[in-house]
């Protein structure tokens, strides 16, 4: 083993790329649970294959990873934000339909804003409200499907 | 193959009628916005006007329409360059250059380069109409499983591992991306990986999987930048930058004619068309090219190939609808309609009868064409001012339109979903150096491959051999093996010149 | 802000263009108490294809006959399981109407993709438009006739390729007819389109030797194709002289047996006619008023959009009838 280089088991990309072949393995027993006639599994099957078997290269190599995973010069601040604004993107998408767009879009854009480091308090108060409604009957106008919504 | 009195008649018919030209204008900027508008797709835009063109003229209403075509054609590669987003599905490849030349200030080239590429393409495939339209349109016709799905599997080699950090990345990538694209009812009725949600069963919603890979991904990872392009004194917005992303074209016009061609005969074929035209026409470039590694981060050569590609799809597919009346995808099938709305029926009698209606709606596209340089140069001018926004303000509203323009395409909050379950996946393998693009490569080319090697699957009657009475798929394969044994073999060359030198 | 920069003259062109369309006013009121507010035309099918154009071209005229804004909304999905489910679940109210091709997709949804609901959960105020399973071959091959497509397959099932959409109606005459012939099914080279727009261009380009799919998308492009058979007992007025399945089934010596291809019209919940009689009443008149309304029939005319009036009694019949053939030869579906 070398001794300038500090090898270690980078483990989130091993678990990204364990989860995705999980998936795929379940997806091709599902394919093959449903039929298995070449005309349900003729691209499907040889492709899960390929995924198992770089799913074995690459966690070779992530057992034995020279640097840390991820972005250099990240702080442990700067994945909080990250995580914070993929929870708050999650949290809106849910609460479209219950709360309503007008409503999720106002509140997504507020604590989006506030995420990205907007301090200003006439911003925070102005813009979420002037941003839904524009968006809003701007999307009513152009979408033949309707879209439920609370207060506009 | 010209009908030079049909021709004669054609101009005068629209050197007499002032109100054929009033539109074209209105139509270009229509196009442009909903083009630029994620998940607002081409065929939504002409469907929402479709309603006014009832009061028009026939000629009138045609060209107002072929209009909003040609606009949404080259608006989709705007969002494409500034925040990574494909407008539509047919900008995907104009990310993949367009994107890191935003990044590093060039934007303003970028979008130059994408408009002048675009309104050649769109020249270049109207006069190989004007003069071919029969002749294009019977071998457009002719493509069928054994053709497409060679160009599928070109495509996929061209492109399966684009962008990764190693070769296992991005084939991991691109097989998620297929393995993404198999799911649901498949062509011959099976269905598997669907959960039991209904919505799934016709797949995986592939504008929001591809606007959540793409751009929401990149979004995430922006959360502690300040802007767009990083140094303040590339925000620049300039008209004379702009031009000079159009002169690029001009001095790449290899990249540019191969790109227009393929967009013809690709990009014509009915149900497929310009978003495979476009990924292989990048695929080629990158190929064909003496530096492929440039390419993915920023090199001009890329935008022009891709976005030649898609607007000369525009040409090809115009070419089934008027000499056959089959309609290649969503944009002719409104076209058609319009047709019917005037009681005109398209198709073969409708050729024979009107050649000077058809010459004059190839003539205004001409015009079209040009115009589109005018418009469209004001239009980025515009749009270019997304960079000068601080991120904070464009990360949520790029968000919030990308999670409308999903539902609008799919008229449910199946999109939305969607486009959250993929952005999450983006983020997470781009972070880990896993490329992106390769899975939307896979996703899209990998439904076609399926559908297709089925359909061949299914003529053959699982006999291999029955390949060889397609020639010209043969033909595809024969080309696609010697044009990579050519760069494999450029490439080793190359190695061992630097291993001298070294 | 980009956003509301551009949200101006977006919108304005919009108006613009949807202004002649939906957003007048009605001119006559109603003095009755239903419908007191706009009426929705659900399609569950994207916009552009027949059910969209033909809910878009009503209605103007039912907004006219029954005294309220009529406006069109979309919910495409799931071989339109989405928008089924969906309907379902509104008020049983009156302000929504289905423009749908209630058969085949009804049945063919709850016998292939599990929905739940009933065929006869839904009742057919009038199905004006039928489309019929029509086998035809490009005009370049050298196939004459269905006589000869049959002789063909008995002497060898492998020698020419059929091409047909899954999950279809097509697909069940195509295995009904090669049956009552004793062809076998799983020897013959069967070719699979999703959507009958492909299954053309695959039958007019001759990837596909012949195919089977509805003969009115064929219109526009009649002239690149042979039309061999209609899967029907009456003569076409748009295909003169072409061999009808009854006569082909009398000359063979079996039973002709098929279902309609496509049977397209305005759909309400068989619940909502229950509770709601009065309503129904109202609806049902505005609908035939609108479509006898001879300026209605000349515009869709000239649109091909059919303006036949058959009644409730006659589609919901017809309606039935095809669903339950549907469902007799369910196994049919299952595999080829």
């Amino acid at each position: 083993m070398e001794t300038t280089v500090r090898r270690h088991i980078a483990w989130a990309p091993l678990l990204l790329v364990t989860a995705l072949s999980g998936v795929a393995l379940a997806f091709l027993l599902e394919a093959r649970g449903v039929s298995l006639d070449p005309q349900n599994l003729l691209l499907l099957q040889p492709t899960a294959w390929l995924v198992l078997l770089l799913w074995a290269v690459l966690a070779w190599g992530f057992l034995r990873a020279r640097a840390p995973a991820g972005p250099a010069g990240e702080s442990r601040a700067d994945i909080l934000r990250i995580l914070a604004m993929v929870a708050a993107f999650g949290g809106f998408i849910l609460a479209l339909e219950p709360l309503g767009y007008d409503v999720a879009i106002c509140g997504f854009a507020l604590v989006g804003l506030a995420i990205g480091g907007e301090r200003k308090p006439l911003a925070l108060l102005l813009f979420p409200p002037l941003f839904s409604l524009g968006v809003v009957h701007g999307f009513r106008l152009l979408v033949p499907y309707p879209f439920p919504t609370s207060l506009l | 193959m010209i009908d030079f009195p049909a021709f004669g008649s054609a101009v005068g018919m629209l050197a007499g009628s002032p109100e054929a030209w009033i539109w074209v204008v209105p139509g270009l900027l229509i196009g442009l916005l909903f083009g630029a508008l994620p998940g607002i797709s081409v065929s939504m835009a002409m469907a929402l006007v479709l309603p006014a063109t009832l009061y028009m003229d026939f000629l009138p209403a045609i060209i107002f329409l072929t209009s909003v075509y040609t606009g949404a054609g080259f608006g989709g590669s705007i969002p494409a360059v500034l925040i990574n987003i494909p407008g539509t599905s047919s900008a995907v490849a104009t990310t993949f250059d367009g994107y890191p030349m935003a990044r590093k200030g060039q934007h303003n080239e970028a979008l130059g380069a994408a408009l002048f590429a675009s309104c050649i393409g769109v020249l270049v495939s109207y006069i190989v109409l004007f003069v071919l339209v029969q002749p294009l349109a019977e071998i457009v016709l002719r493509i069928g499983p054994y053709e497409m799905a060679a160009i599928g599997i070109w495509g996929m080699v061209l492109l399966g591992s684009i962008g990764g950090s190693t070769v296992a990345k991005g084939l991991f990538a691109a097989a998620i991306g297929v393995l993404c694209g198999t799911v649901g009812m498949n062509t011959a009725g099976y269905m598997r990986g669907d959960m039991g949600i209904p919505w799934l069963l016709d797949g995986v919603p592939t504008i929001p999987a591809m606007v959540g890979l793409l751009a929401a991904s990149q979004l995430f990872a922006l959360v502690n930048a300040k802007f767009i392009v990083e140094a303040e004194e590339h925000r620049t917005i300039s008209l004379r930058r702009i031009l000079d992303g159009g002169l690029m074209v001009l001095r790449h016009p290899l990249s540019q004619l191969r790109g227009t061609f393929v967009g013809i005969f690709i990009g014509a074929v009915p149900g497929i068309g310009s978003s495979i035209a476009n990924l292989i026409s990048y695929g080629e470039a990158r190929r064909a090219s003496k530096d492929p590694a440039s390419f993915g981060k920023g090199n001009v050569e890329g935008v022009i190939a891709a976005e030649s590609a898609n607007s000369s799809s525009e040409g090809g597919s115009m070419a089934t609808m008027l000499a056959l009346g089959i309609p290649g995808g969503g944009a002719t099938a409104i076209l058609l309609a319009a047709f019917a709305m005037h009681n005109v029926v398209g198709g073969p009698r409708f050729m024979e009868q009107n050649r000077d209606i058809v010459y004059a709606i190839i003539l205004s596209n001409f015009a079209q064409a040009f115009v589109l340089l005018v418009v469209g140069t004001g239009f980025v001018f515009i749009a270019s001012t997304v960079v000068r926004l601080p991120l904070r303000y464009l990360i949520p509203s790029v968000l919030v339109m990308s999670t409308m323009g999903a539902f609008a395409i799919e008229g449910s909050i199946a999109g939305p979903i969607t486009l959250f379950v993929f952005a999450v996946l983006g983020w997470l393998m781009s972070r880990y150096g896993f490329p992106v693009a390769a899975i939307v490569v896979g996703l899209l080319l990998g439904r076609l491959i399926e559908t297709e090697l089925l359909r061949a699957w299914q003529l053959a009657g699982g006999d291999p051999l029955y390949i060889l009475e397609h020639p010209v798929a043969v033909g595809i394969l024969v080309l696609m093996v010697v044009s990579l044994v050519l760069s494999v073999r450029r490439d080793v060359r190359r190695r061992r010149a630097q291993r001298a030198e070294a | 802000m980009t956003q509301d920069s551009i949200a101006m003259p977006r919108r304005r062109a919009l108006l613009l263009a949807t202004a002649g369309a939906v957003l007048a006013a009605p001119s006559i009121g109603r003095a009755q108490g239903f419908p007191e507010r706009p009426i929705t035309l659900l399609v569950p099918f994207a916009t552009g294809g027949y059910n969209d154009r033909l809910a878009r071209s009503m209605a103007p005229f039912l907004q006219k006959h029954l005294g309220q804004p009529v406006t069109v909304m979309n919910r495409p999905g799931g071989g339109t399981v989405l928008g089924n489910t969906f309907y379902m679940q509104q008020p049983d109210d009156g302000y929504m109407v289905m423009v749908h091709s209630a058969g085949p997709y009804i049945p063919l949804s709850i016998l292939t993709r599990n929905a739940r609901y009933k065929a006869d959960d839904f009742h057919m105020i009038n199905l004006p438009s039928r489309d019929l399973t029509m086998a035809a071959c490009a005009s370049s091959k050298d196939i004459r006739s269905i006589d000869d497509v049959v002789a063909r397959l008995k002497a060898d099932p492998r020698s020419l390729s059929l091409g047909v959409q899954p999950a279809s109606a097509d697909l069940i005459n195509m295995a009904l007819f090669l049956q009552a012939h004793g062809i076998d099914r799983s020897k013959v080279r069967v070719v699979t389109y999703d959507g009958g727009g492909p299954a053309r261009t695959a039958t007019a380009g001759g990837h596909v030797d012949v195919g089977f799919v509805g003969g009115e998308g064929f219109l526009p492009i009649k002239d690149r194709i042979r039309p061999l058979m209609l899967f029907s007992d009456e003569a076409w007025s748009e295909y003169p002289g072409v061999t009808l399945l009854s006569d082909h089934a009398k000359a063979n010596n079996f039973a002709p047996q098929s279902v309609d291809g496509s049977q397209r019209g305005f759909v309400v919940l068989k619940r909502f006619v229950e509770a709601q009689p009065e309503r129904y009443r109202i609806l049902l008149q505005g609908i035939e008023r609108a479509t006898k309304d001879p300026e209605c029939v000349s515009t869709l005319g000239n649109q091909q959009l059919s303006t036949t009036w058959y009644g409730p009694e006659a589609s919901n019949r017809a309606y039935l009838s095809s669903a339950a053939l549907m469902e007799r030869y369910a196994d049919l579906l299952k595999r080829t």
